[in-house]
This record gives C-alpha cells, structure tokens and sequence, in this order.
C-alpha cells in the first residue's frame, strides 16, 4: 500500500481566483514599496486601492469560495495545529494548521496596513489616502508612523513564509509553488477532492469588492 | 520705570549680539530646539494645506476657509528663510533633514520659498473671487511649491 510504486493522482486543489489573488499581492507589495520608495505617490495610492479590492475580494472568498479557500475549512484551533507539529494529522488537503496562521497573519497585516494607507498622509500633507480628509493633520500623520512600521511587519512575515515554503520544498520534499502556480497537486494518499466554487460566484465577489473599493477610493461618496 | 526700560532693552540687545556671536558654536541641543521648532513651522504649513486640500475634496467647498489658510501660508512661507540660522543643518547630535545645500544657495533657497508665498497668494486671491475651478488650480500650485523646495533642500527619506 502507498509507497512509491502506488501512481500519484492529482487533483485540483487552488481555484483560478485564489491563484490570481496569491500572485497579485506578490506583485502588489513589491511595487506598492518601490511607487514608495521612487516618491511616485499618486501610483502608490492607486495600487493601495487595487489592494483593497484584491482583500476584500480575498474575505468574501474565504466566506464563500471553494473549500480550500474558505476560513471554516482551514482554520484550526491550538490542539490541531499541535498535532500538526506532532505530525499526527492526516494530509492537509489545502492550508495546513500552522499554513492557515501564516495566511490569517499576512491577510490580517495587509487589511490593517491598507486601513492606515486610508488616512495616511504624505510628509507633506500634500497627497493623502481618501479617507484622510475625515480625520485631522496630526492624526493623518500618525497613521503614516503605522503605515510605516506595519509594511516592515509584513516584509518579516513573508520572509518567514518564504522560508517555510523552502524548508517543505528541502526538508520535507513537498513542493507547495507549483501548485500555487498550476492550481494542481499530486497526493500519495487518496485525498477528497476540494469543493470548486462556480465562475459565476467569483464573479459577484469581484464585482461586490470592486465596487467597495471604488467608493473607498472616493472618499465614501459618490 | 524708564531706567527699567532700558536695562532690559540692552539685556535683550546683548543677548540677541550673543546669539550671533555663538552662532558657529551652538551645542547640540540648542541647535535640535532651532530645528524643532521650524519643523513645527513646516507643519502648520502642512496643516493648512490639508485643510485646503480637504475643502476642495468637499461637493460644495468653502472659499472664505480656503483663502484664510492660503493666507497663513502665505505669512508663514515668507518667514520660512528666517527659520535657517547658519550652522542648524546636519550636524553631530542633531537630527535634521535640511540639507547643506541651503546655505550653499541661500538665494536659490529664498526663491523657492518665495515661490511658496506667491503660490498661497495667489490662491487666497482667486478664493476671494469666488472662482473655484481658478482656486483649485492655484491650490496645485502651493502643493507643487512645496515640492519644488522639498526635492532640493530636503533630504530624501
């Protein structure tokens, strides 16, 4: 049983969207940080909103898209992510338990950034993110000091995810970029196919998240 | 009363000729006060700008708020040489910003600034016109001014 003799079979375990979800706010980051770094802030705020729309979509798909999406497939308690690291799971189709902490982490720390980006003003108070005309210049200020401090939070964070992935690829033999990238993964063990959410549902979250991200980039008004 | 007048007013005298006498020798901290406070300066600036800035993001903006800020940054624009003794740059024990090449081109320096006082002029004037499409474009400028300075003078983060 099992083994090497036994034949692979793949299955289809990340969706289109989540895929394109995934390799955007790779993209995402590393030009929100380099519009930054060159000054161009009017890009940069345009990017930030495209991140808000991206997010927001991620949230909907995790309520409602396929299974290994979704927040209540994959987020596990401390006890199960224990056992993970005992090594007394079953295969994860999908997020392990301590995968789903990296993925709330990054998806959490990304949200809030976003939210700061919102207020945040320049040092100049001359470009501001569209929410800032709410809230006064000190406050506005304040909410870059965030902005700042929390992009280098997110960039520890993906160097720690980035290490994980390397230390699954060299150590445990399990590459998980291919998959991200083919949305397929060969099993030894014969695994449950994740549930595929429709094209149509995906279109309804891209339209939703779009449109709320529209009206935040206008300020909330219309 | 009189005697008391005058005693202060060469106490004051002297001591503003001992601010001058020891401006090559300031101690770290009394420079970091000097930079300190134009920075205060520069943030009113900023403050003002913002609340332009926030009156034109409005469906119906006010033009009397948007020419009384322009107007205090027109105050504050003219005085901002003034906020450059020599020697309060980048120094030991001194965090700053402003750049050498301030006092290296004083003139360049107070042109720009005066480019500031005009920009905030004119705006203050074209709000009082009621024109605000003319206030909007005016307003652009203060944020290009700023800019214009910012990116010579100011070190770049």
């Amino acid at each position: 049983m099992g083994g090497r003799g036994r034949a692979r079979r793949s299955i289809k375990l990340w969706d289109l969207p989540l895929r394109l979800v995934h390799w955007s706010l790779v993209v995402l980051l590393a030009s929100l940080w380099w519009t930054w770094k060159s000054g161009q802030t009017q890009l940069h705020e345009k990017l930030g909103y495209i991140t808000l729309g991206i997010l927001l979509f991620r949230l909907y798909w995790g309520l409602v898209g396929s299974s290994t999406a979704r927040f209540s497939q994959f987020v596990k308690g401390p006890r199960a992510i224990a056992a993970y690291l005992r090594g007394g799971s079953p295969t994860s189709v999908g997020h392990n338990p301590l995968g789903a902490l990296s993925v709330l982490l990054l998806l959490g720390l990304m949200i809030v950034e976003v939210g700061f980006g919102l207020f945040t003003q320049d040092v100049d108070g001359i470009e501001a993110g569209s929410l800032a005309t709410y809230v006064s210049y000190e406050t506005a200020d304040w909410a870059r000091g965030w902005h700042e401090l929390l992009f280098n939070l997110i960039l520890g964070v993906v160097v720690l995810h980035v290490i994980a992935i390397l230390f699954y690829l060299v150590v445990k033999r399990d590459n998980l970029v291919s998959p991200m990238i083919t949305g397929s993964k060969a099993f030894d063990e014969d695994v449950k196919a994740p549930r595929m959410a429709s094209i149509a549902n995906a279109l309804v979250g891209i339209l939703l998240s779009s449109a709320i991200a529209w009206f935040v980039s206008k300020g909330l008004t219309l | 009363m009189r005697k008391a007048v005058i005693v202060l007013g060469s106490l004051a005298l002297s001591g503003v000729a001992f601010g001058q006498l020891s401006a090559a020798a300031r101690d770290p901290a009394t420079v970091q006060k000097i930079v300190d406070a134009r920075v205060a300066h520069y943030k009113q600036i900023g403050k003002a700008n913002k609340a332009i800035r926030d009156e034109l993001g409005q469906s119906s903006p006010n033009l009397a708020t948007i020419q009384t800020n322009a107007s205090v940054i027109e105050a504050l624009a003219k005085q901002i040489p003034s906020w450059f003794p020599k020697n309060t740059g980048q120094q030991p024990g001194v965090k700053s910003e402003a750049l050498p090449v301030i006092w290296e081109q004083v003139p360049t320096f107070k042109q720009r600034a005066a480019g500031l006082a005009g920009a905030a002029h004119q705006t203050a004037a074209v709000a009082a016109s009621g024109n605000l499409d003319a206030t909007k474009a005016a307003a652009n400028n203060i944020g290009a001014a700023c800019k214009a300075c910012h990116d010579t003078f100011r070190e770049k983060k």
